[in-house]
């Protein structure tokens, strides 16, 4: 008997196999030993490592008759190409949102919009590297800081690149720490940094506002770009569970179960797509550089927007320019960053309100910019 | 690099930004104004 007939998954194993095997060690390595988003990293690197072993149970084999369908297959089919999954994980998403941070200084919110100028720019950037816009469009969201948004966007604009879109959006979130005090540092003077801002951490918001808050912005998004109401619904759903006071409960299990359930299902069939044939690409290289590209675009956006801002306010008012780069999705990570660099540069200086409600901001920022760009691309293409 | 591509890119850019930032404008009148009309006050059903 032939080896490769005793043996198939040995003999047909392929340095790009084993490059994706690598990636996938490296994905468990940065879980656990480096902490890096291990929610989603763990199950990506373990998924990786599944679907890249030829012949592997877990993804369809053969055709017709003789088709043996994979588990992993079937939950991409229902959970992703539907956008169950990452719609799902926007409920748990809302649950765990407290907005009441936005109510103290409502000004933060436009940070969440300003943080969203690398998202084009990459997209621009990405047109000069030869992508076609619906491509671009898609790898431009990783800037987004959004894992649901990105998946839901490459799904729709850029099925073929939902892989490597997916693990740059999951992985660049868990860099936040690295990639935005440089950024930071480079735009703004120590004097800058050491700005203090007033903020009323005192104020409460009544329970009727709060209630009201996620109906009104669900109307009125649907009513203006319904496209992106699948978003924006699920996680004013989420929050709507949290505020209304009578399902506690649920709001938990949203906050709780429903995320890991979800993360743990997401995780694992988005390494589905990372198989050798797929992600051994010279244009999953060009992805993963661009969407570093957003990050930092996206971190700058909000920089300048802040020192753009501090031209018109008088001494006393003037906004943190750290503060700007909160404008990004990932939350609470951004916050936290941006209030140690405050600590570090003076260590009476308590940025982290402030940061919270810009960070707030960018959670609603990413969610419309998706929407927007779903609603936009269909247009021009 | 195809040039028509890279217009509608620029175009899709401007409507993009001044899109989100026109959505989180309104967003803020609709904080400032439920907050004005349902202001904070102290008894059970708040927070």
């Amino acid at each position: 008997m032939e080896f490769s007939t005793l043996m198939p998954a040995i003999a047909f194993m392929t340095w790009k196999h084993l490059v994706m095997i690598g990636v996938g060690l490296i994905l468990i390595w940065l879980a656990i030993k480096k902490q890096y988003e291990p929610t989603l990293l763990l199950p990506i690197g373990f998924g990786a490592i599944l679907v890249n072993i030829p012949f592997t149970a877990v993804l369809t084999q053969g055709s017709g008759a003789t088709e043996v369908v994979g588990a992993l297959d079937v939950l991409r089919d229902a959970g992703i190409h539907t956008e169950l999954f990452p719609l799902l994980i926007f409920i748990a998403i809302g649950a765990m949102i407290d907005f009441s941070p936005l109510f103290q200084k409502p000004s933060l919110l436009l940070f969440g919009a300003a943080a969203q100028f690398g998202i084009f720019i990459t997209m621009i950037l990405a047109v000069c590297c030869g992508f076609n816009l619906n491509e671009a469009a898609s790898i431009g969201i990783i800037g987004a800081a959004d894992g649901p948004t990105s998946i839901i966007v490459s799904q729709q604009l850029a099925p073929n690149l939902l892989g490597p879109i997916s693990v740059a959006a999951y992985s660049y979130m868990s860099l936040v720490p690295i990639i935005q005090p440089p950024v930071i540092r480079m735009l703004t003077t120590k004097k800058e940094r050491m700005i203090r801002m007033k903020t009323d951490a005192n104020k409460k918001v009544s329970r009727t506002t709060l209630i009201l808050f996620p109906i009104i912005i669900t109307l009125l998004a649907g009513l203006i770009a319904p496209s992106s109401l699948a978003l924006i619904g699920f996680l004013m759903f989420g929050n709507l569970i949290r505020e209304c006071g009578v399902l506690n409960s649920m709001s938990q299990t949203a906050q709780k179960e429903l995320a890991n359930l979800v993360t743990i299902l997401l995780g694992i069939t988005i390494a589905s797509t990372m198989t050798a044939k797929e992600f051994v690409e010279w244009h999953t290289i060009m992805i993963l550089c661009l969407g570093i590209f957003a990050f930092v675009f996206d971190t700058a956006g909000g920089v300048l927007f802040a020192k753009f801002l501090n031209l018109f306010y008088k001494e006393g008012n003037k906004i943190n320019p750290m503060v700007g780069a909160c404008g990004i999705s990932a939350f609470p990570m951004s916050a936290r960053v941006i209030h140690g660099m405050g600590l570090k540069e003076d260590p009476n200086n308590y940025l982290l309100m402030p940061a919270i409600s810009a960070n707030v901001g960018g959670q609603i920022g990413s969610v419309i910019v998706g929407g927007l760009i779903l609603m936009l691309v269909p247009l021009f293409v | 690099m195809d040039i028509a591509v890279l217009e509608k890119a620029l175009e899709i850019t401007g409507l993009g930004l001044a899109g989100v930032f026109i959505f989180m404008a309104i967003f803020l009148a609709i904080i400032v104004g439920v907050d004005k009309l349902f202001p904070y006050k102290k008894d059970n059903n708040n927070k």
